[in-house]
């Protein structure tokens, strides 16, 4: 609906600035104004006060003689006009009849509009009535005589002219609305009056019309906009919407564990020959993680083997009494385990994994005798485990508070993260992609 | 069907406003408002003053009354024409009055009413250490302007400030006396009878002035030339024009006229006769020395133009005095 309704005020607006337009080009009125007054059987033509200067303080004045005599004319202040016309036979041009024809008021008688030049020719043709030949012919008799040469003599003229048969001149009218212009010719025959103006051609409802429409237009084309903006982010809305609920549908189908199932299960379906292997070809393709119940093993065991332990998390083994035997340490188990106390201790002299100041420091020697009956993977790993416990345990509420912080702590702690290896990385992983979708 | 009905909508709108575009109306001519303002402008009234001139200029040098009439009027006319007949008789044994033409100060009548009046104070025309006024006027519209009369300012008169409404002088109609000491008309017929007695007439008070004085002087000498045969009158009148008058800043009047007045020589003296030369003799004679025997009576009429500065009614001072005056001019002789 806002797309029809910004659609209709642009068209609308658009038609409105082309009216406009239209208004000020080819609707203009013409530019130039010519009206023309024959006087009727008059000695002296003249404009009342306001005429000459009608349309435009700037007027084209033409005055034609009806024979081959001299015309003349001449400006002045209209009373001063009016008092020397006073008496004589003078017609009066009065203003307009229409844009082509000045209004003509003929002495003695009513008002009478100036045909059209077209009009002219027919009206000379046809014969004037006797009756108005003789009103006219009486009317005459009570006008004052006058050498018609005197007009351009007066003392009291602004400007005279004079010219054979036809005179053309402009006149800028320096007082408006005061000024009139009296023209007769030598034979005392009023001429042909003609005044031109070049008149305003601005259409007062041009600028408003185009100025109306330019906003019209504006206002269609920005709710336009909008709308298509509106409906974009709509549409993305909607997108994010579903990716969501796939990402949770995902997550509902995913395993939280340690190790994820999915993981799980893409590397058991990478290495699916693997587990049809021998137990030690498991455990190498596995990355030794072959039969770990919770972490699989590192790669860098050797590396948390010998890190350094804070103090309290050494655990200082008591000096076993002389040449007390461990019991149920038999030579092969000490041989093939070195989790037997004095093979162990060796052992872990050997391993440095933790001889400090002579002191035998072992993570829990304990557990190391408990599954000295294991192979080697798994006494390592539950060395490795106890470790992880502790590194865990002292880290853990950074790592399960906030995974970047477990990042950091990871990278600037003696390497707990890295000791507890990919599977943890994929729970912080996860627990990340949680944390941003919530 | 509605689907169309916008554009049907738009269309008609578009024709509508396109109608406003071409019916615009006639216009109608706005004439001024009537104000006040100057017969003439000062600077066309100079280009005026100057042809007016030019146009006595060259009647003066031909004689001519009739070229003198294109450009001069009144008074003047009078004057001049008889100065030109002088001149014919006497030749160069007398001089025309000259003219200024250099004006000082103009003040121009109002536009609205006829006849238009102007008044020049003029620069000391050359032989002369007197100013001078010239009086012009255009009779009615479809006259031009014309000198009416010039006359010098008195030596120790003052020329008053005259008063203007919106740049025009204000005139003042003969007999319009409202507001001063009296009307134009009659200060100028007072003054004829203050010549004619040698006292001031009721109602008026005339300061002394250099004219009456000279004609009172001259008076004399004609009584003690013709002695014991005869007798020496001279009487006064106003002429038969109407004064040109204007508004004082003091809310008096200037007021410009003309008067004549004749000298009858009466002789009295059985079988005496007067002998008269000079310009009655060539007046008479048409001969530069031409003479005339007066055995009855004769006389001789002059005309002057007198200037008088008419004080405001309850004035401190109701003294009227003479502004300016011509010299008198003698116009005709008659004898018998």
């Amino acid at each position: 609906m806002r797309r029809i309704a910004s659609t209709a005020l642009a068209t609308f607006g658009i038609i409105a600035v082309a009216i406009g337009i239209g208004f000020m080009t080819f609707w203009a009125p013409d530019g130039n104004v010519r009206a023309t007054a024959k006087a009727p059987d008059a000695a002296f033509v003249k404009t009342e006060a306001g005429v000459i200067d009608l349309i435009g303080e700037d007027v084209s004045i033409s005055l034609e003689a009806p024979d081959d005599s001299e015309v003349i004319v001449a400006f002045g202040n209209s009373d001063d006009i009016d008092a020397w016309a006073d008496g004589l036979n003078v017609a009066s041009v009065s203003g307009l009849s229409d844009w082509d024809t000045l209004k003509v008021e003929a002495p003695g008688t009513a008002v009478e509009e100036t045909p059209t030049p077209e009009a002219t020719v027919t009206a000379e043709a046809t014969p004037a009535p006797e009756a108005t030949a003789t009103d006219d012919a009486a009317a005459s008799e009570e006008f004052d005589e006058v050498d018609p040469g005197l007009l351009a003599e007066s003392d009291m003229w602004i400007q005279v002219e004079q010219g054979k048969k036809k005179v053309d001149l402009s006149y800028r009218v320096a007082d408006p609305g005061a000024i009139s212009l009296l023209a007769t010719t030598t034979t005392g025959k009023a001429p042909t009056l003609t005044l031109s103006w070049q008149h305003e051609t601005n259409n007062g409802l041009a600028v408003p019309l185009i100025a109306i429409g330019v906003l019209v237009t504006m206002i269609g084309v920005l709710l336009f906009a909008l709308d298509i903006q509106e409906s974009r982010r709509r549409a993305a809305r909607r997108a994010e919407r579903e990716a969501k609920f796939a990402r949770r549908a995902e997550r509902a189908s995913a395993t939280t564990s340690v190790l994820s199932q999915s993981a799980l299960n893409a590397l058991i379906a990478e290495k699916e020959t693997i587990a049809e292997a021998p137990r030690e070809a498991q455990a190498k393709g596995t990355a030794q993680a072959f039969g770990a119940g919770i972490v699989p093993m590192s790669t860098r065991s050797e590396e948390f083997r010998n890190r350094k332990l804070a103090q309290e998390d050494r655990i200082v083994l008591p000096e076993p009494a002389e040449s007390t035997p461990v019991p149920d340490a038999g030579e092969e188990s000490t041989e093939g385990d070195e989790g037997a106390v004095d093979t162990a201790t060796e052992s872990l002299n050997e391993d440095a994994a933790g001889v400090h100041d002579g002191t035998i420091v072992t993570p829990d020697s304990g557990d190391a005798t408990d599954h000295a009956d294991e192979d080697d993977i798994d006494t390592e790993q539950t060395s490795q485990d106890e470790h992880t416990e502790e590194d865990v345990g002292a880290n853990g509420a950074a790592s399960e508070a906030d995974d970047a912080a477990s990042d950091e702590t990871n990278e600037s702690a003696p390497t707990p993260a890295d000791a507890s290896g990919e599977p943890i990385e994929e729970a912080n992983a996860e627990e990340d992609e949680e944390n941003k979708n919530a | 069907m509605r689907k169309y009905s916008g554009f049907a909508l738009l269309a008609a709108a578009s024709l509508a406003l396109s109608g406003c575009a071409s019916n615009e109306a006639l216009p109608a001519p706005t004439p001024a408002a009537a104000v006040t303002r100057v017969a003439i402008s000062e600077e066309t009234f100079s280009d005026v003053q100057k042809d007016i001139f030019d146009s006595v200029a060259k009647a003066d040098s031909e004689g001519n009354t009739d070229s003198l009439a294109a450009r001069a009027t009144g008074p003047f006319t009078t004057i001049r024409g008889a100065q030109y007949k002088l001149k014919k008789f006497l030749a160069d044994s007398y001089g025309l009055e000259t003219l200024s033409t250099t004006p000082i100060q103009t003040a121009i009548s109002p536009a609205q009413n006829y006849p238009h009046t102007a008044i020049s104070v003029m620069e000391a025309p050359q032989g002369s250490n007197l100013q001078t006024i010239s009086v012009f006027e255009q009779s009615t519209a479809r006259d031009n302007w014309k000198i009416w009369g010039a006359l010098d300012i008195l030596p120790g008169a003052t020329f008053p400030a005259l008063k203007l409404s919106d740049s025009a002088a204000v005139s003042i109609a003969p007999d319009a006396g409202d507001g001063l000491v009296a009307s134009p008309q009659d200060v100028l017929a007072g003054y004829t009878k203050a010549a004619q007695t040698a006292k001031n007439p009721d109602g008026m008070t005339f300061a002394d002035d250099k004219l009456r004085q000279t004609l009172w002087d001259g008076n004399k000498t004609n009584t003690e030339a013709i002695g014991d045969a005869g007798s020496v009158e001279m009487t006064f009148s106003t002429a038969d024009v109407d004064p040109v008058t204007f508004a004082t800043d003091d809310g008096g009047a200037l007021v410009v006229g003309q008067i004549n007045f004749r000298t009858k020589i009466s002789v009295t003296q059985e079988d005496a006769t007067v002998t008269l030369g000079s310009m009655i003799g060539a007046m008479a004679t048409g001969k530069a020395d031409g003479e005339i025997q007066v055995k009855k009576s004769l006389t001789a009429d002059y005309t002057v133009m007198v200037a008088f500065h008419i004080p405001a009614d309850g004035a401190k001072d109701e003294t009227i005095t003479a502004v300016g005056a011509s010299d008198p001019v003698l116009l005709a002789v008659k004898n018998g």
